[in-house]
Parts: C-alpha cells; sequence; structure tokens
C-alpha cells in the first residue's frame, strides 16, 4: 500500500465522517446495531471496531458510551437498550494520542441533567509520561467543552490511569496515579518507583469550570487502574493497589473529609503478594445502600492466588472475612463491583463479573449476594474465542446488564 | 436526485471499504518488512521451538511495564559485555499499532544479537495461557529454560546480581 492510496483512504474516511453532525443527533438518524463487523471495514468513530468502550446510564435511562479511534474520542447513545445508537459526535475536534488499553481507557460519568462528562489520557512524547484530559457534553448547548488538561503541574511526567465519578448534582471527581513528585525526587537524585494519587473537583453546573488539585497518597503501584466510587455522602472514595513494606502488592483504601482532603489511607487486603513488578490489574469497589463498602480485586500470593471479595462497614478500618470466589486455575481476572438499583432488601443486591479464559475461550461469569453476605453459585453470562474487552455492568430502569465488547461486534447488553 | 445520492454515498462507501481492504493488507506487508529485519511475531504453535530449548533465560516484557525497562537496561548493559548469551525477550504486546514501538526498543544495539519477540496480534491471552497457564500475566516475568527444555518461572524485576546467577547457568 503506497502513502498515495493510505492518503487517498484517509481523505475518504475524513469525507465520511464530515456528514456526521458534531451535535447531538436527532431520534431519526440513529443507526441499527450491526453484527459482526470486518475489521478491514473499520471507519473513523465506527463503535464495532473499538478495542475498549465505556458506558454510563443518565438518570432517564439513555446509555451513553465513549470510546476512541484514529486519536479522536467519540460518544454515542443509545434509548433502547443497544438495539439502536444515535450518530457518534466526534469529541476532540483536534487530533491527539488517547490511552485505550487495558485498564488505562476513557472514562465517562452523567448528572442529573443529562450532561455527560468525559476523560481520558493522552500519552506525550517520552515514554510512561501523559496527561489527563477532560471534556463534558452540554445537553442544553449540545455541544463539547474544547479539552483541558486536568493535572496542573506542566511537567513532563506521568499521570495517568485515570478514574472519575459525577454526582447528580455535577460534582466531577478525576482522580489519576501522578508522577510529579518523581520529578521532585529526581533533582534530588532520588529514583521513587511509586506513584502518588492526585483528585481534581470540579462542578461546571455551579460554575467551578477550573478543577483544582488535590495530593491524596503516596506509594501506589505505578501500573494498575484506581477503583474509585461514591460514599453515601456523594465524596469519592479510592481503592488502589499499593506497595506495601518490602513490594506487597496489596490494597489500600480511603475516603475524604471533604471535597479535597483525604482521611488516612487503610490497608484493606493481606494477601501479601510479594512482586517486583506489574500485576496490571486494579481492584473494584462499590457502596451498598447502607454504609457498606464492597471491595473486589486480584492477588496471586503463593497461598492465596485468584480473586478476593470483602467488605467493610468502618470505611476500611476493619474487614470483613474474605471470599476467595476464583482460583488460580481458569485464569481470573479483572473483576467488576455493582449495586442492583432495584431491591427490597436494604443494602441492595451486590453484583460481580470478572473474566476467565480457560485455555479455549474467554468466560464472563456472574455471582449476586444480598449485602455481600451470602453468594449464589456462579454463571456463566457469556463467551467468546477472542478479542474481548474487560467486563462490567450497567445498571439500567429496567435491569443490570452485563457490558463487554468483543472487537468487530456491536456492543453487547446482555440482561443479568 | 435521492438515488444519485444514494449510489453516489454507495460507489464511497465500496471504494472506501476496498480501500481499507488493501491498506489493511499493505499494513501486513509493511510490518512483515520490518518483521524481518527486527522481530518476529510469537504464535501459540512456535512456542515449543523458541521456548523449550535451554539452557536459555527468557525475558517477558511490555511497553506498559516501567520495571521491564529497567530490566532490559540491565540485560543491554551485560549483553554489551557479552553478546553471545543465550536470552531471549519476548514483548507481550498483541496491540500491531504498537510493534512501530517494539522495534524501536528491539533497535539496541545490544539486543542485535539475541532473538526478539512480540506476541502475533490480539493473542495475548492465548499465548499466556500456553505458555505457562499458572501465569497471571504479571510483568516483567523471566523463564529459565534447563538443559532438559523445563521452563523456571520468575515474576518481577531480576536485578543486576539476580541475572548474573542465572547467567552463570546458561554460559
Amino acid at each position: 500500500m503506497t502513502q498515495l492510496m493510505k492518503n487517498i483512504c484517509f481523505a475518504l474516511c475524513m469525507c465520511l465522517l464530515a456528514q456526521a453532525p458534531t451535535a447531538l443527533a436527532s431520534d431519526h438518524s440513529k443507526h441499527k446495531a450491526s453484527s459482526q463487523m470486518p475489521s478491514s471495514a473499520c471507519t473513523a468513530g465506527m463503535m464495532a471496531c473499538a478495542k475498549t468502550i465505556s458506558s454510563v446510564v443518565d438518570k432517564h435511562g439513555r446509555i451513553w458510551s465513549t470510546w476512541s479511534h484514529r486519536q479522536h474520542l467519540y460518544l454515542n447513545y443509545s434509548d433502547d437498550v443497544g438495539q439502536s445508537y444515535s450518530t457518534p459526535m466526534r469529541v476532540n475536534q483536534v487530533a491527539e494520542k488517547i490511552s485505550t488499553r487495558g485498564e488505562n481507557r476513557p472514562k465517562i460519568g452523567a448528572d442529573e441533567h443529562g450532561n455527560i462528562y468525559l476523560s481520558w489520557v493522552t500519552p506525550l512524547s517520552k515514554r510512561f509520561t501523559a496527561n489527563v484530559r477532560f471534556s463534558y457534553f452540554s445537553i442544553s448547548k449540545k455541544q463539547f467543552s474544547v479539552p483541558v488538561t486536568i493535572n496542573n503541574d506542566n511537567l513532563l511526567t506521568g499521570h495517568s490511569f485515570n478514574e472519575m465519578v459525577v454526582t447528580q448534582a455535577g460534582d466531577v471527581y478525576i482522580a489519576w496515579l501522578d508522577g510529579r513528585a518523581k520529578v521532585a525526587a529526581a533533582k534530588q537524585g532520588i529514583r521513587l518507583r511509586s506513584s502518588e494519587i492526585y483528585l481534581a473537583h470540579a462542578n461546571f453546573e455551579q460554575g467551578k469550570n477550573v478543577f483544582d488539585n488535590n495530593y491524596l497518597a503516596k506509594g501506589t503501584c505505578v501500573c494498575c487502574r484506581l477503583a474509585m466510587g461514591l460514599d453515601n455522602r456523594e465524596l469519592p472514595m479510592l481503592m488502589w493497589r499499593h506497595v506495601f513494606g518490602d513490594n506487597y502488592r496489596d490494597h489500600g483504601f480511603l475516603t475524604m473529609k471533604n471535597q479535597a482532603q483525604a482521611n488516612p489511607m487503610q490497608r484493606v487486603s493481606f494477601e501479601n503478594w510479594q512482586v517486583n513488578g506489574c500485576p496490571h490489574q486494579g481492584p473494584s469497589i462499590v457502596k451498598g445502600g447502607d454504609d457498606r463498602v464492597h471491595m473486589s480485586w486480584f492477588n496471586n500470593a503463593d497461598d492465596a492466588s485468584g480473586l478476593f471479595y470483602g467488605y467493610s462497614d468502618d470505611n476500611g478500618r476493619s474487614m470483613s472475612n474474605t471470599y476467595h470466589f476464583a482460583t488460580k486455575a481458569n485464569n481470573p481476572e479483572h473483576p467488576f463491583l455493582s449495586r442492583g438499583a432495584a431491591s427490597a432488601q436494604s443494602g441492595g443486591m451486590i453484583q460481580l463479573v470478572w473474566r476467565e479464559y480457560n485455555g479455549k475461550a474467554f468466560v464472563i461469569k456472574y455471582l449476586k449476594s444480598i449485602r455481600g453476605d451470602n453468594w449464589e453459585s456462579e454463571r456463566v453470562v457469556a463467551t467468546a474465542q477472542q478479542g474481548v474487552d474487560y467486563p462490567y455492568i450497567l445498571q439500567h430502569p429496567s435491569g443490570s446488564y452485563l457490558h463487554w465488547h468483543v472487537v468487530g461486534e456491536p456492543l453487547a447488553l446482555i440482561k443479568l | 436526485m435521492s438515488s444519485l445520492n444514494n449510489a453516489l454515498v454507495g460507489a464511497v462507501v465500496s471504494t472506501l471499504l476496498t480501500l481499507s481492504v488493501l491498506l489493511s493488507a499493505g499494513h501486513a506487508l509493511a510490518f512483515d518488512r520490518v518483521e524481518n529485519r527486527l522481530v518476529q511475531q510469537l504464535r501459540v504453535d512456535d512456542i515449543a521451538s523458541v521456548m523449550n530449548h535451554g539452557p536459555r533465560l527468557i525475558i517477558m516484557w511490555s511497553l506498559d511495564c516501567p520495571a521491564c525497562f529497567e530490566e532490559l537496561d540491565t540485560i543491554a548493559k551485560l549483553l554489551a559485555k557479552q553478546p553471545n548469551l543465550a536470552i531471549s525477550l519476548v514483548s507481550t504486546d498483541d496491540d500491531p499499532t504498537r510493534h512501530e514501538e517494539i522495534n524501536e526498543v528491539y533497535n539496541d544495539p545490544a539486543f542485535s544479537s539475541i532473538p526478539r519477540w512480540v506476541y502475533a496480534p490480539n493473542q495475548a491471552k492465548q499465548l499466556q495461557h500456553a505458555i505457562d497457564s499458572t501465569w497471571q500475566g504479571e510483568l516483567p516475568r523471566s523463564y529459565y529454560v534447563d538443559e532438559k527444555g523445563k521452563r523456571h518461572g520468575h515474576s518481577g524485576l531480576l536485578n543486576e546480581k539476580q541475572l548474573k546467577m542465572i547467567i552463570s547457568l546458561i554460559e
């Protein structure tokens, strides 16, 4: 393929793309979800071709999804639980690199008005350096804000593994692994091998349009995602893989005193996996309908390997007994916790999905429990041969849905 | 007018799809040219021939693993002194859009004398499982392959002292 032909193909892609509106599409322009798409047919903004897709359900049950393709982030929505989708809208008009692999992927949130908030990581020129970026889609103006960089240190260093939560009132919290302390240490001839956690906050509905940056914790593993949720005060709570002592990769947890200051970190897992390396597997948390915080994580100590679950009723100061729900044999990974919206039980239905690989196929498994005390038997909810993204759960007014993506196929939303 | 527009759009889409197929083929050719010179793709069928012959040290690494680069730096230093050490490098990055970046790493002259591999596209989990079903994907991961071809795995960064100890087994 010559460069000329590549240029022609690119030009045609852009020509077709130009027909897509950059503002919210009308209901008349919805696209039918297609069956499997050959990779050779992938054009700009084609959802099925995305490596990873992130979605959120707004107050009205509209499912918004975001993904990246060729240095652009896209956003669309579905009002019929994935039967059809709106025309994709391009978020960043100026192309930029967007991390979209594994745990380092774009994030999406919604407030009570239906405004959509997007955050992603853009790698920079030097290896392991990046900025955390942000844009939001105003539902009333039907347009995206110009993307901005959230980290305010203006340093060529690591800012990655962003996580975002949005309250119904429009408080946007973005946390990430931050490398500014490494730069400061390097100036003194010290090599730091861990990262810090920073948290930024803004509220565009209330006119707080600039994100502040607040230090929360230090000593984190440098290559695993954070897990972030909202507690019962609508303040963020975070869980992450920490480096304890001599490279013990267990998990830390913290809640916030207020929008900017953290309470002290609590250690919440104790498998004592000692490894000087990258597990590439972060944890998952969700609050119950009460004060209970539910947590799930991967660990790989010699005598404790696989996926684990536990809860805390006192913000991590003490933990329940650990439930080792998936053992090493089937390569379990990436647990995701969610709380079912509709439940008569106090504390809600706690749901877990994760991915396994049995040597022939990827298997998505599902568990549920009332308040995390007793778990029903696991069941398989999806399988695929290859190209499988990590599983998530979406809570929709019509029920709970497994959210997973097989590259080349439409986003799968499977009722649990 | 409408049908004409449809016909035009149809023609553009058809051309686009054709070009996409050609472009895709072109990418494969381009990568093959690079791979022939620098890096080979590791497929499940290759594992026995690549990883079952010892004594050898095999280092699994990824572009997303900072500790891996520390280990690669140490190995480059050791290879600069002893270029013919029985060491192989295997990148676990199975995204073909990253192969160029992997080639940049493999372009280090210190690595010119040793086999360098990268996971075949979209085969990371399959390869991980086939190489070692007890390995959970953490990196860096090292295998010392003994004279009988048995692989002994280790997770985490190997420092220079540890590497020298293993090298004494493969010299």
